[in-house]
């Protein structure tokens, strides 16, 4: 905001939040300065596996998405990052996405090939962060047999 | 006359808003609601049209007479410009 609102207050006032993009944790989804987010303010219903909460992380705002859902708390993940995080609560969250632009192409998250993503993109976590990590040690490998001059 | 790059008009729940995204969302971070006729002129710029031709548009539109048209026309050029959304 140019008068330097918070989020949580331009939510308060406008019932939503429209903003670009920033980062690359929720690609291929959404990559840096590229994408337009919608949020809209949280409920009082929890939300659901595969929802993709906007949450507040000590100074910085965090949009990622819900892995599993737990009596008091959330275990959440960016579609692009390795480490689940825990212990996310419903006082945590100020929002979540409810449609954004991809490139110039509108989505809501009811789109069934963006719902198809999601569980996609949830399912495969594990077999992803293998296979980056294999990737990573490939590479440094390569670099040791082949050092850059 | 055009918008200048990274400057996007997005439809969100039946409003119009301006966001920046790319290079120049670095600099602006907040979003600008315009109104119906207001998203109709960024539109127009956006398709290049001139300003005289964005006034009759308007005027046809909104059944508004020439002059006042232009007027608005010419009121919301200078506020896109004032506030860097435009390259003229």
């Amino acid at each position: 905001m140019t008068d330097k609102k918070t989020i949580e207050q331009a939510i308060a006032q406008e019932g939503k939040f429209v903003s670009t993009t920033s980062g690359i944790s929720m690609y291929p989804l959404f990559a840096d300065r590229r994408d337009t987010i919608i949020i809209l303010p949280k409920t009082a219903e929890r939300l659901k596996k595969y929802d993709v909460p906007l949450y507040r992380r000590g100074d910085s705002y965090v949009l990622h998405r819900i892995v599993e859902v737990l009596p008091d708390s959330y275990v959440i993940c960016g579609d692009n990052c390795e480490c689940y995080e825990y212990g996310i609560r419903d006082d945590d969250i100020i929002g979540y996405l409810a449609a954004f632009y991809r490139k110039d192409k509108y989505y809501t998250v009811d789109n069934k090939a963006y719902r198809a993503y999601s569980v996609i993109i949830v399912h495969t976590h594990h077999i992803r962060v293998f296979l980056k990590r294999v990737r990573r040690k490939l590479a440094r490998f390569y670099r040791k047999i082949f050092p850059r001059k | 006359m055009k918008i200048k790059e990274g400057f996007v008009l997005r439809r969100v729940l039946d409003e119009a808003i301006v966001i920046a995204s790319g290079e120049a969302s670095k600099n602006f971070h907040g979003m600008v609601k315009l109104n119906d006729s207001a998203a109709d002129i960024w539109g127009w710029i956006s398709e290049g049209l001139s300003e005289s031709d964005i006034a009759a548009k308007l005027a046809e539109k909104y059944e508004l007479d020439a002059d006042k048209a232009e007027a608005d026309v010419k009121a919301m050029i200078s506020q896109m410009s004032d506030n860097g959304f435009l390259e003229i």
